[in-house]
């Protein structure tokens, strides 16, 4: 086989930018240990090509790294969860295995279950019925107090009178 | 040492990727190159960055340290795989876009680039679109490559 050849066919460009059919790759693997040009050729090829992306590399949007952060937290404690489940169906729990799982948390927000969202919902909805009755017993019971010093001040009255 | 030197270099430095930190510094290193890649198989934004998490979260990130091929060349191909199955997902084929827009009967090397890796046509659907033969396909992906390396 002629090497110069199946170099410059374009099967090796084909193959790192993952073009390349199963059978192809597999030939460019065997070419690639049988022949050091062809390995030459494919080292050469990695940095064109890679500087050509790095050519056209943009910036991602700020906030990607924390996406991907919580996302794979996400998938860990999923994992994680599935395998607790399988573990109990299978067999007792082992003593040295923490009950718990360890979330690192990098940033200042928490995740919490929806169902605490109504909880809060009536929490603050309760507090503020709790304040209008004791803003509207405060003021009442204060009137009553104002009413009795005003009965109170018309018998002393009426006794001198007398 | 440069970037191309530094990533072309040792495959086995990536090995256990799935630690933080690793993950952290393969997103520093590759992901503007990653996000460039997508972009052009999804210019939507809202997309491309959907993709660009499906790479970085991708279980088959880790497996590159055993792949004979650079991280970074790992990490294209990731990426424009990614890419192409959102693409799948959200759109339906554009079958305009595979029409020959060509010159004097012959198909620019950037155009079978562009169906080929940037769309996702498989060399066989391209050959039988445009009526050309495989190894021409081929020779049009190397020459719009050394094309981009003469320039």
């Amino acid at each position: 086989m002629d090497i110069q050849n199946y170099i410059s066919s374009g099967v090796l460009e084909a193959y790192l930018l993952g073009l390349a059919s199963e059978e192809e790759e597999q030939d460019v693997q065997q070419m690639k240990v049988l022949y050091p040009e062809v390995s030459a050729a494919l080292n050469e090829l990695e940095i064109v090509i890679e500087q050509y992306c790095l050519d056209n590399a943009v910036p991602p949007p700020p906030g990607t790294w924390e996406l991907i952060q919580a996302r794979t937290t996400g998938k860990e404690i999923k994992k994680r969860d599935l395998n607790g489940q399988e573990q109990q169906k299978n067999d007792e729990p082992k003593a040295d295995k923490p009950a718990y799982l360890e979330v690192e948390v990098s940033d200042s927000f928490i995740r919490v279950h929806r169902l605490w969202r109504l909880a809060f919902l009536i929490v603050f909805i309760l507090s503020k019925i709790f304040l209008i009755a004791g803003l509207y017993y405060y003021f009442k019971a204060d009137s009553q107090q104002q009413e009795i010093e005003r009965l109170k001040t018309v018998i002393e009255r009426q006794q001198t009178v007398r | 040492m440069n970037e191309l030197e530094r990533s072309a270099g040792n495959a086995s430095q990536w090995q256990h990727l799935r630690t933080p930190t690793d993950q952290r510094a393969l997103f520093d290193r590759f992901g503007a190159m990653a996000y460039g890649v997508i972009l052009q198989i999804l210019p939507q934004t809202h997309l491309a960055q959907e993709a660009l998490l499906d790479v970085f979260t991708s279980l088959s990130l880790s497996s590159f340290s055993t792949s004979s091929t650079s991280p970074a060349l790992a990490i294209i191909r990731l990426a424009r795989l990614k890419a192409l199955e959102r693409k799948a997902r959200t759109s339906e084929p554009d079958a305009a876009s595979a029409e020959p827009s060509s010159s004097a009967g012959r198909f620019s090397p950037e155009f079978i680039f562009d169906l080929s890796f940037r769309q996702g046509y498989s060399f066989d659907a391209i050959s039988e679109q445009l009526d050309i033969s495989k190894p021409e396909i081929l020779k049009a992906v190397r020459n719009y490559i050394h094309l981009f390396r003469r320039s």
